[in-house]
């Protein structure tokens, strides 16, 4: 178990988070660039001490500003994966993985056999006398992690292991690493841009903003109740701020955005308030439609994605006002013939509108 | 660099001379370095050592930061680090630093000839011997500056063809980080 509570400033910057990894899960780190990610995956490594807080591994204090306690990096049981990796160029892939035993000075044989072992498990068993320049992203990947994971981490941190790999060996190597980690006996901090990432990976997802954890919660959770437009957004949930404009009872009740307005079953709170609409909600059509759907808005297909991994749902983006995420199945896109920069119309019901604060 | 070398080999004997600060207590213990071989290696090195330094720190700058920071979550000591990491990174600077070092003491005179002397057999150094030559046999000095040409330019050679393998740093570019 992790319990972690740090507060750190860098020059304008803040970060001021709190943390609790369970045991044996990943939890995934997401936020934008600058939003104090890998600064909270260095403070628990020990690559930076935080300011004030305190993070505690198993019972055992890593940090305690009170009692003044700050283990140094090379003495916490951290497995750390940074971005760019950082192999030793210098060293073969066998002498990467095992660096870190020798430093430990464990015994010259069981050094090997943990080396090989390691190598052969994340399936780089037959590199191990090439040197990092020679090996493929995917690869040096591999042979990151093995050197992160040889020395039986209790905590491991990954920042953005996929990230500096094309698209095909990412969608190869997500696999394998999820198999990975569900078998790993530690507890994980996962940091990731992407949202098929953290859907995959993270049982437990922690969104950070400008140095805040602004949400946290399973999946689940966070689809039902982003909190902010950037959760919503990452998720690829439709997310509207605005306020209640009452107009008589036959109407019902209507909230105006800034980009127009939109129509709710039922009354929330009075003043600003966010709703969401799962693009699930979103029905298309190639007329206007005369059903019950209460919302509609005109506009062009902008982008038609398909949803991994399986790929029976696409993901519509509409350059309606305001703009719509909608997500249809295959058969549906086919039937109608939809394509890219085609006209449409965006409907869903006021019961479709969720109001979420 | 840019003290005369007769001013540092001045310097030199008025430091390590029988009544100077540090040659004070070394002739107290018996030692005494002024005009010995031993004073020629010390001008040497103190007219050299700054070709060594400047490459030397900026090989050493230059391992990058991140390879640090992966040692130090491999649980590494920062004598562990230096030895497995940051000297075999800067090996190549090192060494180009020591052959700049050796070139310019091979050719030392100045500091040399103040602090040890002339001494045939024990000081004189092959510059000196040049020097001496050409006032006798120019047919000695000839042969004796080509040779040191011939080692300087020897040196430099090696540098330069040396196993590409001492330089692969060179061609390590990590990706951009966050």
């Amino acid at each position: 178990m992790l319990r972690a509570q740090v507060s750190k400033r860098l020059g304008s910057f803040t970060l001021n988070a709190d943390l609790v990894v369970a045991e044996r899960s990943v939890t995934v780190l997401v936020g934008e660039s600058g939003s104090g990610k890998t600064t909270l995956l260095r403070l628990l490594a020990g690559l930076l001490m935080p300011d004030r807080g305190r993070i505690e591994v198993d019972g055992a204090v890593w940090f305690d500003d009170h009692s003044g306690q700050a283990a140094p990096a090379a003495t916490r049981t951290v497995g750390y994966v940074s971005q760019d990796y950082a192999l030793f160029p210098h060293l073969t892939v066998a002498d990467n993985v095992a660096f870190g035993l020798r430093a430990l000075d464990v015994p010259r044989g069981r050094v090997q056999a943990r080396v090989k072992g390691t190598l052969e498990r994340l399936g780089v068993g037959s590199l191990a006398a090439r040197r990092p320049l020679e090996l493929s992203g995917g690869q040096q990947q591999r042979v990151a992690i093995a050197r992160a994971i040889v020395l039986e981490p209790r905590l491991l941190l990954l920042d953005e292991p996929l990230s500096s790999l094309d698209v095909q060996t990412r969608r190869e190597i997500r696999g394998e690493l999820k198999r990975l980690l569900v078998e790993m006996p530690c507890m994980t901090v996962y940091v990731t841009h992407s949202p098929a990432e953290a859907m995959a990976f993270g049982e437990r997802i922690i969104v950070l903003e400008s140095g805040h954890v602004s949400q946290c919660g399973s999946r689940d959770d966070l689809m039902r109740h982003p909190r902010s437009s950037y959760v919503a957004e990452f998720l690829g949930v439709n997310f509207f701020k605005g306020s209640l404009a009452r107009d008589g009872a036959r109407e019902g009740v209507r909230i105006a955005i800034p980009q127009g307005d939109l129509l709710l079953s039922a009354g929330g709170v009075e003043g600003e308030m966010a709703v969401v609409v799962h693009p699930r909600e979103i029905t298309l059509t190639l007329e206007a439609p005369a059903g019950s759907a209460r919302n509609v808005f005109a506009g062009t297909i902008e982008e038609l994605v398909p949803e991994p991994p399986s790929g029976e749902l696409v993901r519509v983006t509409l350059s309606t006002i305001p703009p719509l995420i909608a997500e249809v199945t295959r058969q549906a896109i086919e039937q109608l013939g939809l394509v890219e920069r085609m006209h449409v119309f965006a409907s869903f019901k006021a019961a479709g509108v969720v109001v979420v604060e | 660099m840019v003290l005369p070398p007769t001013v540092a080999g001045f310097a030199l004997l008025m430091a390590f001379g029988r009544a100077g600060l540090v040659g004070g207590s070394l002739s107290a213990m018996g030692i005494t370095l002024p005009f010995t071989t031993v004073a020629v290696v010390l001008a040497q090195v103190f007219m050299a050592i700054p070709f060594f330094i400047g490459p030397a720190r900026a090989g050493i700058a230059g391992v990058d930061g991140r390879l640090l920071d992966a040692a130090v979550t491999l649980r590494a000591s920062e004598s562990f680090t230096f030895f497995r990491v940051v000297l075999p990174l800067a090996m190549p600077s090192l060494l180009a630093g020591a052959a700049m070092t050796c070139a310019r003491a091979l050719g030392e005179f100045g500091a040399t000839i103040t602090f040890a002397g002339n001494m045939v057999g024990t000081t004189q150094t092959m510059p000196l011997a040049v020097y001496m030559a050409l006032q006798s046999d120019l047919d000695a000095a000839v042969v004796l500056s080509v040779l040191l040409l011939v080692m300087a330019f020897g040196l430099l050679m090696a540098l330069r063809s040396a196993p590409t393998g001492w330089f692969w740093n060179r061609k390590y570019a990590p990706r951009p980080g966050q």
